[in-house]
């Protein structure tokens, strides 16, 4: 009708010069869109392949999901299975209401054909599989932190009905019509078969077949119109999500401002901090929305376990809720209403859950981001107000005295910078290993072993400071950036080249922080530094004591930096030790409860965080618990006495070790 | 320096200081060749104790405004009479009334005061007073000297020691009557303060114990020493919050209370910074531990190594022997 | 409407004071500069009443130019004007001098209702202060304090003594000292800080203040330093040794000598 005064093909011709107009219309919609956005800069390369590729390996392909393997393997047939079939609607929508009307072409024909019955019904089926084992699970399995709302029922429910209704209509259809294909649709066709036997396949079910094809249909438009209302929507926003979460490396928080600029400027009145659901960005409000309450998190979350008031899981559904509320009109504050400070505070940053969510929701962000707010309120407690009065006027934690960072190297040959400076490495003993009797014994184990390999080390003595990583994770973010930048001229000074650190915070924060501030410094972990030491020959180690050992991997080393193997070549290279993984090992390991703080102030826990995991040392009944960080060496030990066991294993750093068992 | 100011005076709204304030002031009085002079305001009881315990004379004030204590009413007095009888040395008690009263009474006389003297002598021509005191947090020890008369100078309890009552002393008791003034400000209420024991912030010794104690039983022990020694009882954390045996306000360290004792026993904890950080202000710390490596010997003063059971006890009934005698 | 002055002390952090073991000096360098505790006390305590009943709080500090830093954390803590009180002249002043320069100060704003202060300076601990500046500008003094409310030109304050607690009413303009308890001050962050600076700062001296020369420093002092004489700060790290009995002797003996115990 519409082409009748026209030559063939016009509709064609018609529809690739509409293409074109389109383009045009879309980029005007996306250069308005910009506006609102800022600096989101769609072409770039960081976005095209690496965010591409991140999409594409975690929403595409399933990669976070599939970790776990009966929820992992459940969601992936049913995930793929509608995928299938929607394809297989859309090309016989594609088929029948366009190509056929337009071009009288059809490609749902022949050997095509029959392929695509089968392939759409193993899928379908798989589909079914994968609805059962889930609500299965939901009924009898109860994992925890899987709670069962309407919105789970409605989900599940109407899609296995719209399944099992296709797979009946499918099977009338085949039982009435009785094409020579039908086999190839073979789950139908079982169906048909047994229509048959019943007797059910002539025109007696048409009616029948009517009412059941609009119930279908009907059902079908009701899931995919509810998708915004329900749970559905993580089908666009976790894909999303993943395209536009963050590609800050781990371990690198959001830099609110730029002390620089603000130094240049002048005008420090800067708002940071989340305080009301307006406060986040767009992705952060995405990501929020991405969240399918899976539980992952809050099941790793070493304060949930401990009975705190911190869930992230609930953290983050309370967080989307909150948007939902607010509909876009002024919020009210979160804290107080909505989240408890409790619940932020018990956070130790460890990663867990950041590192188990399957679609890339970053948790900690959102935690730091009302933690910045609350620090800027000046709402802490005592604990807090001292950690961070100490840093600003000693320098250190503790509130000890700047001028005895050395105490710990008396009597030891220990060369300041200023009095070496040609040093081939930076010594960096952070301050734990200045001023924590039990960490002091770690600093010393390590000047022994960088002198028996003869490594030219020096260290900042006196010149040294917090790097107030601490006071960042607290959300102090001007006292950790002006510590930075005071650090990176120190480091300028003397022109350091390779820093050693036994502590994984000063780690992560030298190695992935500064980068913040273009500055990229070679830091080497301790333990990285001394199994290079062993592998390379310049430290040579007796065979060590005959004894069981197990390790902890420290978040800020293991998860967030994905250093495991330099340990372990460590406690390989100990001879006569024989190691054993704790049952929670490598990214999956449980904090030690000291981190984001915590060690500096009082988390109300119903069971603490370090006697939980000192107890799954126990449970290997091994004669030593190897650590690599300060700050589980010292919840450890602590751990240790509270337990108060007759024979209590003992708590050792990696360097204690190796500088017990060097052959001289 | 003038040469007309003379006699050695005392106050404190206390009399148990004030006894000891007497018994130095006699030693200062007799090096002077002066009188001994209490001053006693608000009460007409008790002023026969005054000179029991060494004074040679009492100014008693009894006028019923001056039954309690006020800064402006006994600021009154006491300048009035200093400005009348011009003495030479006037030691207040340094309660936190003593306190307060102490530097307005010496702005009000145009003189210095020296707060919490610990020490105070005599010049080696007995002329002027040599007055001691702590500053920069017990670090510095500053010798004061006054440039003009009245010397004042606070002192706490303790530090000086009474004389014990004599009631063969002889003496007098003189009533005087300054003019007092209405104070500006009204009390409308007070409370006392419940018995319940000291903080162990404001606690000056304190005996503190840790998982070296092995049963809830034995912290009777501990409580032994704190009695012989004058103090109150504190714990590690994990007494107080995994094993319960102590309170929450007990125990000392990062994340319970900070304590600034002059005497702190550290009976069987191990010495994690954790604890340490709650003690490092305290002037001295004595540690028994049976392990030599424990950490806690490194932050401390005196050590032993000892099993605690044993020493204990021993500890206890030697100081209980000597402070006896 | 209730105008404060508020008195700021900037002192050295004495808990980590340590001595140059050659020269038997402190080693004042790299000592960090803090704004006294109380002091802190005092300034939230003013920042609450202004919150509560309006009005203007001038903080106000006597030092050397260094004692801006403890100003600037004042303003960011909620203080509306600041003013350091600085004059080489100072030098070898007493509490009375310093009362007396303080007076001066006090004087010259002239528009204010309440002065609070801390009872004490955590380096000095002399409690001299407020009472001598209370005594020279003819004040109320009330100290002590750990509640304060105000009516009016009535205020009633909360008192804690060493075994009771008074409850006082007096009428402004008067002066106030505060105790620990009385509240937690709040913590500025290091960004309000830096943006105090905007806030406005005035620098006065001697002569600003009318002070003659015989008030000041030195001269103006009624208690002269004679000397000073550093108590070490390290942990001995004393060992005892013996039996039981032996060591409990050695022990008491040696706290009785450290003044911390009377044993005989």
């Amino acid at each position: 009708m519409t082409y009748d005064l026209m030559p063939a093909l016009t509709s064609l011709v018609m529809y690739l010069i509409v293409s074109g107009f389109a383009v045009v219309f879309l980029y005007g919609v996306y250069r308005r869109f910009r506006l609102y956005f800022g600096r989101v800069s769609l072409v770039s390369v960081g976005f095209v392949s690496k965010r591409t590729r991140r999409a594409v390996v975690n929403a595409f392909a399933q990669r976070k999901v599939l970790k776990k393997a009966y929820p992992g393997t459940m969601h992936l047939l049913i995930y793929s299975g509608m995928i299938a079939l929607f394809i297989g609607t859309t090309l016989v929508f594609l088929d029948f209401d366009i190509w056929e009307s337009f071009f009288h072409y059809q490609i749902l024909t022949g050997y095509f054909y029959l392929v695509y019955e089968t392939v759409l019904d193993a899928f379908g089926l798989l589909a079914i599989i994968g609805l059962i084992l889930a609500i299965y699970r939901r009924i009898f399995i109860k994992p925890s932190n899987l709670p069962t709302s309407r919105d789970d029922i409605f989900v599940l429910s109407t899609l296995i009905v719209i399944l099992v209704t296709g797979y009946l209509l499918e099977g009338i259809r085949l039982a009435v019509d009785k094409p020579q294909w039908a086999p190839w649709s073979f789950a139908g066709y079982q169906i048909a078969l047994i229509l048959e036997r019943l007797r059910f396949d002539g025109q007696q079910t048409v009616p029948f077949y009517r009412g059941l094809w609009w119930f279908h249909a009907v059902l079908a438009f009701t899931v995919i119109a509810s998708i915004p209302y329900t749970k559905l929507f993580h089908l666009i926003t976790s894909p999303l999500n993943a395209l536009f979460a963050h590609q800050r490396p781990p371990g690198q928080l959001s830099k609110p401002f730029d002390l620089r600029e603000l130094l240049a400027s002048g005008d420090f009145n800067v708002k940071i901090g989340a305080a009301t659901i307006a406060d986040f960005s767009w992705q952060e409000k995405l990501a929020f929305d991405s969240c399918t309450s899976c539980g992952r998190c809050s099941n790793s979350c070493p304060a949930t376990a401990a009975g705190t008031l911190l869930s992230p899981m609930h953290l983050i559904l309370k967080l989307r809720n909150s948007m939902l509320n607010s509909r876009g009109r002024e919020s009210s504050l979160l804290l107080g209403s909505v989240i408890d400070q409790d619940e932020l505070w018990a956070c130790t940053t460890c990663r867990a859950c950041v590192n188990e969510c399957p679609v890339l929701i970053d948790h900690i962000d959102a935690i730091v981001d009302m933690r910045r707010h609350l620090v800027g309120e000046g709402k802490l407690d005592r604990a807090k107000k001292d950690l961070l009065t100490n840093l600003n006027n000693s320098g250190n934690p503790y509130g000890l005295s700047p001028n005895d960072r050395l105490k710990w190297a008396e009597g030891l040959d220990v060369k300041t910078a200023a009095q070496q400076p040609d040093f081939e490495v930076l010594y960096w003993v952070g301050c734990a290993g200045s001023y924590d009797p039990r960490n002091q014994r770690v600093s010393r184990a390590m000047v022994k072993i960088l002198h028996t390999a003869h490594v030219r080390f020096s260290v900042f003595g006196n010149e040294e400071r917090c790097n107030c990583e601490v006071a960042r994770r607290i959300g102090e973010e001007g006292r950790f950036q002006q510590s930075a930048l005071e650090l990176i001229e120190l480091f300028k000074k003397y022109k350091v080249k390779t820093v050693v650190t036994q502590c994984p915070h000063c780690f992560n924060t030298f190695k992935n922080e500064y980068l913040e501030f273009g500055e990229s410094v070679k830091v080497v972990h301790h333990t990285q530094f001394i199994a290079d030491l062993i592998n390379s020959g310049r430290l040579k180690l007796r065979t060590g004591p005959h004894k069981l050992v197990t390790f902890h991997d420290p978040c800020y080393l293991g998860r967030y930096n994905e250093e495991y193997d330099a340990p372990r070549s460590i406690l390989m290279s100990l001879g006569e030790l024989k190691f054993k993984e704790m049952p929670r090992h490598h990214e999956n390991s449980f904090c030690c409860g000291g981190g984001g703080a915590n060690f500096w102030y009082k988390v109300s826990q119903k069971k603490r965080t370090n006697l939980i995991r000192f107890e799954e040392a126990q449970n290997l009944k091994p004669d030593i618990l190897a650590t690599a960080c300060p700050f589980c060496t010292s919840m450890f030990e602590d751990a240790s006495v509270s337990v108060g066991a007759k024979d209590p294993l003992s708590v050792k750093d990696l360097a204690e070790l190796v500088a017990d068992s060097i052959e001289l | 320096m003038q040469e007309e100011n003379r006699g050695v005076w005392i106050f404190s709204e206390v009399s148990q200081l004030a006894f000891e304030l007497l018994g130095k002031g006699s030693l200062l009085a007799k090096a002077l060749r002066s009188e001994l002079v209490a001053i006693s305001i608000g009460s007409a009881e008790g002023n026969e104790d005054y000179i029991k315990h060494g004074a040679d004379r009492v100014l008693t004030a009894a006028d019923p405004a001056l039954a309690n204590f006020h800064v402006d009413t006994y600021a009154d007095a006491l300048s009035e009479l200093a400005t009348e009888h011009k003495p030479d040395v006037i030691m207040i008690g340094a309660t936190r009334n003593g306190l307060e009263l102490a530097p307005r009474l010496a702005e009000r006389l145009k003189v210095g005061c020296v707060t919490e003297a610990t020490r105070i002598e005599l010049d080696a021509d007995k002329k002027y007073l040599l007055m001691d005191r702590l500053t920069l947090g017990g670090n510095l020890v500053e010798t004061h000297v006054s440039k003009v008369k009245p010397q004042i100078a606070t002192v706490a309890r303790g530090l000086f020691s009474s004389l014990p009552a004599d009631g063969s002393r002889k003496g007098q008791v003189v009533k005087v009557e300054p003019k007092i003034k209405a104070p500006s400000t009204k009390l409308l209420e007070k409370k006392p303060k419940e018995a319940k024991g000291v903080r162990l912030a404001d606690a000056s010794v304190i005996v503190s114990f840790g998982r070296g104690i092995r049963k809830k039983e034995d912290i009777a022990m501990v409580e032994k020493l704190a009695d012989a020694v004058g103090g109150v009882i504190g714990c590690s954390r994990p007494i107080a919050e995994d094993l319960g045996w102590l309170s929450e306000e007990q125990y000392i360290g990062l994340s319970g209370q900070k304590v600034s004792p002059r005497l702190y026993f550290a009976c069987g904890i191990s010495g994690q910074i954790q604890h340490l950080t709650g003690v490092r202000n305290s002037k001295i710390i004595i540690s028994i531990n049976n392990d030599p490596k424990a950490p806690i010997f490194e932050f401390t003063d005196y050590g032993i190594v000892a099993d605690l059971y044993q020493i204990l006890p021993v500890l206890t009934e030697t100081i209980k022997q000597l402070r006896k005698s | 409407m209730v105008n404060i002055i508020v008195l700021v002390k900037q002192v050295i952090q004495t808990a980590e004071l340590k001595i140059d073991k050659t020269t038997k000096s402190l080693l004042l360098q790299g000592v960090p500069r803090v704004v006294s505790e109380s002091d802190k006390n005092a300034l939230e305590e003013s920042i609450r009443i202004k919150e509560k009943h309006g009005g203007k709080i001038t903080v106000i500090t006597v030092g050397t130019s260094e004692a801006k830093e403890a100003l600037r954390e004042a303003l960011a803590m909620g203080a509306d004007e600041a003013i350091l009180i600085t004059d080489p002249r100072f030098e070898g002043s007493d509490s009375h001098a310093v009362a007396s320069v303080l007076a001066a100060a006090v004087t010259k704003i002239l528009d204010y209702d309440l002065i609070i202060c801390g009872a004490y300076s955590e380096d000095l601990f002399a409690f001299q202060t407020g009472p001598r500046l209370a005594e020279i500008c003819n004040l109320p003094q009330i100290t002590y304090a750990t509640k304060i409310t105000l009516d009016g030109t009535k205020i009633v304050v909360e008192r804690d003594l060493e075994t009771e607690r008074q409850v006082v009413e007096g009428k402004l303009p008067c002066l106030v000292t505060v105790v620990r308890e009385i509240n937690e001050p709040r913590l500025p962050t290091l960004m309000s800080i830096m943006a105090a600076s905007k806030k406005p700062t005035t620098t006065w001296n001697a002569a600003d203040l009318s002070l003659g020369e015989d008030e000041l420093g030195f001269n103006g002092a009624l208690i002269e330093v004679l000397r000073s004489t550093v108590v070490s700060g390290e942990r001995k790290r004393i060992m005892l040794e013996g039996d039981p009995k032996e060591i409990s002797l050695k022990l008491a003996r040696a706290l009785q000598q450290e003044g911390v115990l009377k044993v005989a």
